[in-house]
């Protein structure tokens, strides 16, 4: 399946390569970048024991995006953007104190969980007056991801779960729209909310089945400038 | 020719597809982890006395069956009674559960006897190696135990063997006269001396007045129930002029109950390590487990990479307790310790 994900992107690019040759006649180039706030949701928020509970704390992305118009109203879309979100330490940390009925003793180590993303998608534009538009935009890609380390220390028994840091990469899916509003012929700003997923498989040589899936999803709510060549 | 690529390729992609789909969870720990704080065996504990249990692995390495003593069949006498037990603890909540089931036992059947019987034993044939349950031989495993059938407390084993899946007492429990006197001799625990190749037998008794522990050392090579010539000393690291009972060892710890001074109250649990042939001082293992009441009969379940329960982080200690919360009487505790 990973390998079907991971080739799925390159087919998409043959695809859209054919259909931009056949419409040459309308080529437009678009460029926009946004960052903004990165709300992770699903069992990738979840703070307790549960299956798949992700600890990731609100965190940041930024985005760069060509879109390459084959009509009026539809174009292809090529994207790579970066986010991050922190570990719920003190929420994982809780989690053992009430699994083992205890109040102290027990600390939290990790880093920060980090996805690089890259998605192309099929552009659906409505127009909206002169000087707005808005973009509706359901993506595919693959992205890596990076686990980071994880370290939870009991003073009575040691280290009693660590996970190591680890990349892997992983097929992802995603949905955005985004409002582009156009103060000049060229140079325009835009804001957008998109949603992600992804379940990228890690490695945990210290757990019994010494792997395991992390089903990752989050919105992103951005802000940003679109740049028309 | 294109059409057939294509199939090949789509029987080559779909056990792909279909494997993938196979997910694991996070585990939020490495191993399981047994509570730190004394917890009530409520499966197997009544309102009578409940005390001196011993565990033994079972073949499928997913159970323990644990043997200890009860008068709640027959008020004032103690037999032996079984239960199959199973410790689990989940890797990704953390919820720790032991469960048990009464079973009865054909080789406790014949042991009981019309006296008290106390601290069971069971003990592996060193020479056919000391632990395997997967390999398990007749005559690798014997029973010990105390009993005061005949007046005071006496050290008696039996040999094992296996009828229907289930071990079965081979012959009669035969008395150690080597090492048994007229007062009381009970708790028997053994260490196997690699180097030496020898059996020491430890175990308590009040020949001295006040309980002490004491250690008998069989003959070079022979099992200490095959031994004739058996030297008996008090092993004066762990003995005082206070009770010292219940030895019991696993690899090179002790645990043991003695109601000495640095105690909380009544008898307390106390360990020692074997090292360099020598026991240490003896630790008292404080207030996380002991109280002002009785702590008693302490067993250690070390999970060593032959045991089912390896996939636990501290080891299970068992044992016995008149504090308040339990059911009445001595109840049956387990606590993680660690290993």
């Amino acid at each position: 399946m990973r390998l079907v994900i991971k080739l799925l992107p390159f087919v998409l690019l043959l695809i859209s390569g054919y259909n931009l040759q056949a419409q040459n006649e309308n080529k437009k180039n678009i460029f926009s970048g946004h960052a903004g706030v990165s709300i992770p949701t699903n069992e990738f928020a979840e703070t307790t024991f549960g299956y798949d509970a992700g600890f990731a704390t609100t965190g940041g992305n930024a985005e760069l995006n060509y879109y390459r118009y084959t009509g009026k109203y539809f174009a292809l879309n090529a994207s790579i953007g970066y986010t991050a979100f922190g570990f719920n330490e003190s929420a994982y940390t809780n989690e053992y104190y009430i699994a083992l009925n205890r109040t102290e003793g027990i600390q939290t180590d990790a880093g920060a969980y980090q996805f690089l993303n890259t998605s192309f998608g099929l552009v659906f534009k409505i127009p909206i007056g002169s000087d707005f538009e808005v973009l509706f935009v359901p993506m595919i890609g693959f992205a890596l991801c990076h686990h980071p380390d994880l370290v939870v220390t009991d003073d009575e028994t040691g280290v009693i779960n660590s996970v190591s840091k680890d990349n892997e990469a992983a097929g992802s899916a995603g949905i955005k729209a985004q409002l582009n509003y156009f103060f000049s012929e060229k140079y325009g700003i835009n804001l957008s909310y998109s949603r992600f997923s992804t379940t990228p498989s890690f490695s945990d040589e210290t757990s019994y089945e010494q792997h395991f899936t992390l089903p990752v999803s989050f919105q992103n709510i951005n802000i940003g400038l679109t740049i028309m060549l | 020719m294109n059409r057939i690529r294509a199939f090949r390729s789509i029987i080559l992609v779909f056990p792909i597809i279909l494997t993938s789909c196979y997910s694991t969870h996070r585990q939020n720990f490495d191993k399981g982890l047994i509570p730190v704080t004394p917890q009530n065996f409520r499966d197997v504990n009544s309102s009578h006395d409940d005390f001196n249990s011993d565990l033994d692995y079972d073949w499928s390495e997913k159970y323990f069956t644990l043997v200890f003593s009860t008068n709640r069949k027959i008020e004032g006498d103690f037999d032996f009674i079984c239960y199959d037990c199973m410790a689990y603890s989940s890797l990704i909540s953390g919820k720790f559960e032991m469960n048990a089931d009464f079973r009865e036992s054909g080789l406790l059947g014949a042991i009981n006897s019309a006296g008290n019987e106390l601290g069971p034993s069971f003990m592996y044939d060193p020479a056919n190696g000391f632990f395997d349950p997967t390999q398990l031989t007749v005559a690798q495993k014997r029973f010990f135990y105390a009993s005061d059938a005949e007046g005071s407390l006496d050290i008696y084993w039996a040999a094992l063997e296996v009828e229907d899946n289930e071990f079965v007492i081979s012959g009669e429990p035969v008395g150690l006269s080597q090492i048994n006197s007229g007062s009381d001799e009970a708790y028997p625990t053994i260490l196997y001396d690699e180097q030496a190749k020898t059996e020491a037998l430890y175990f308590t008794s009040d020949r001295d007045d006040s309980f002490d522990i004491y250690k008998a050392t069989g003959n070079t090579g022979k099992l200490i129930n095959q031994s004739t010539d058996v030297a008996i000393e008090k092993v004066e690291a762990l003995s005082t002029g206070s009770d010292d009972k219940c030895p019991y060892i696993r690899g090179d710890i002790m645990v043991f109950a003695s109601d000495r001074a640095g105690g909380l109250g009544g008898f307390d649990l106390w360990y020692s390590k074997y090292v360099n042939n020598q026991w240490s001082a003896p630790v008292n293992f404080g207030d996380a487990i002991n109280t002002e009441y009785d702590e008693y009969r302490p067993i250690i379940a070390d999970m060593d990479e032959e045991h089912y329960l390896n996939n636990f982080l501290n080891d299970l200690m068992i044992f016995s307790s008149n504090r308040p919360g339990g059911k009445g009487g001595f109840d049956l505790y387990y606590v993680g310790i660690n290993k």
